[in-house]
């Protein structure tokens, strides 16, 4: 599950890079409603306006919040299970 | 997996997520915070300024044509901030002054050909077209203002002599209608009253006393007095956004109104300006971890979403057109704690593209750049317009 979200965070952040190196950051006008470069205002135009806005939020919004969420889960899987309201293995043995 | 372990599994999750969130937001707001010092202030402006002076000096009129297909009105309200914001720097910065009114002079004159020639419907969204306008012969305030205070700021910085009987006439024309028209205000579409739209041709009324000489301070005083009987939401105090012209009210009070209404207010009652900025603020504006944004309506309002509001951002009812306007408000009002997160959401979620001498958002399009240029430039114009004493310079160049 940890392998998955770290994957999911890259992802995001790669995917971000891409569509930013392919220079689609002026499409992002489609947001307030004005056509995108040269005038484009079609389907194509809202898409890539709006996967590049999603892109960039989840490259610096949802992929460092799933980074630290993943090490501080690692570091929460280290605190005794009795802290989480479940007795610990030792504990469940000797009853 | 006994259902107490997958508790615990749950609670580890979500503490993780949360704590994440707590860490992660504020941190992002820190990295993104953006100083409302009058130096970041002014140099957002010059690099704004050159992206903006583009169109106008025969390089890229795409980005006006663009616009004008999404709403005409932009086209217009672009050239109204932009002068504005010339004119503030005109008096800021003498080396940019020749600069400034040249450009000034071009997107006035140009504007006042387009509006002879084709008329004020240009300007105007198509419903402008659907009804005829009660009041006879038909005239927008949002058009007629707007180009009065165009003109009334360029004569406040240097008057154009044949400029002088151009300005006097249309205030004469706007000053009729504050005093005839039952709710003392025009009608900007059939039927539509504007607070925007009345509260700028007021602006421009008072802003025009300089370079004519005259004074309209009792009918500013009448205007203020008539809209707290008639123009006030009930619950919030606030200046309504739109009313019909015999004063049934329409929209309540609107973040992408409010603002500007109450920045032009500054020239007309300052004390009641002050009010309305305050009561916007109370109920429009909002602060999340260093990052500030506006509502379009208060809470005790549903209004409606148009093109003027944008698209409101879902859970955090973030209307980016009344941030922006909210953003020229928090200048002209120096609240710089607002000011700062709202620049620091400009510079997080409107996508800036600076290349060291230019900056424009592409989350924006030249209006709302416009309106940034004017909100970090403001002052100047205002606080000519507002000194107690000052010389009244006649369109001969003679001081008076």
């Amino acid at each position: 599950m940890k392998r998955t979200l770290i994957v999911f965070g890259a992802t995001c952040v790669v995917a971000f890079l891409v569509l930013h190196v392919l220079g689609f950051r002026d499409y992002v006008s489609i947001l307030s409603g004005t056509p995108g470069p040269g005038g484009e205002s079609g389907v194509f135009a809202a898409a890539t306006g709006l996967l590049y806005a999603i892109a960039w939020f989840s490259a610096v919004l949802v992929a460092p919040i799933v980074f630290l969420s993943v090490a501080i889960h690692s570091g929460l899987e280290r605190v005794p299970d009795r802290s989480f309201g479940r007795k610990s293995r030792a504990e469940q043995a000797t009853g | 997996m006994t259902k107490r372990s997958s508790l615990s599994r749950t609670v580890r999750a979500l503490l993780a997520v949360f704590l994440a969130v707590a860490v992660w937001v504020p941190a992002l707001g820190a990295m993104f915070g953006a100083g409302a010092t009058e130096d970041e202030k002014s140099r957002r402006a010059e690099l704004l300024l050159t992206e903006q002076l583009d169109p106008w000096k025969g390089g890229d009129s795409e980005t006006v044509d663009r616009m004008r297909v999404a709403n005409p009105e932009w086209d217009f309200m672009g050239r109204t901030f932009l002068v504005l914001a010339l004119a503030n720097r005109a008096l800021s910065f003498p080396d940019e002054r020749a600069r400034n009114l040249s450009v000034m002079d071009d997107v006035i004159n140009a504007t006042m050909r387009a509006d002879r020639r084709f008329g004020m419907h240009y300007f105007l969204l198509p419903y402008s077209r659907r009804a005829p306008f009660v009041r006879e012969p038909e005239a927008s305030m949002f058009v007629d203002g707007e180009l009065a205070l165009m003109i009334a700021a360029r004569q406040a910085v240097e008057p154009r002599r044949d400029l002088h009987g151009e300005l006097r006439e249309r205030i004469q024309a706007l000053v009729e209608v504050f005093e005839s028209a039952p709710m003392m205000s025009g009608e900007s579409y059939p039927d539509e009253c504007w607070t925007f739209c009345n509260t700028t041709a007021l602006a421009a009324i008072r802003l025009s006393d300089l370079s004519l000489g005259t004074d309209h301070s009792a009918l500013m005083t009448r205007w203020v007095a008539h809209a707290r009987a008639n123009l006030l939401d009930e619950e919030t105090r606030m200046l309504i956004s739109s009313y019909t012209y015999e004063g049934e009210h329409l929209d309540g009070p609107e973040g992408s109104s409010i603002f500007m209404s109450a920045t032009n207010l500054l020239l007309v009652d300052p004390e009641f300006a002050r009010e309305q900025y305050d009561l916007a603020r109370e109920h429009l504006a909002k602060n999340t971890f260093g990052f500030g944004y506006a509502r379009e309506w208060s809470a005790a309002f549903a209004g409606p979403v148009d093109i003027d509001s944008g698209p409101i951002v879902p859970i955090v009812e973030a209307s980016p057109g009344a941030s922006g306007m909210a953003i020229l408000g928090a200048s002209a009002f120096s609240d710089d704690e607002w000011l700062r997160a709202l620049m620091t959401s400009l510079d997080f979620a409107a996508f800036p593209i600076e290349d060291g001498t230019s900056l424009r958002y592409a989350a924006s399009n030249q209006v709302g750049d416009a309106v940034a240029l004017y909100a970090f430039s403001f002052g100047p114009l205002f606080a000519l317009a507002s000194e107690p004493t000052h010389e009244v310079i006649a369109w001969n160049g003679a001081a008076q």
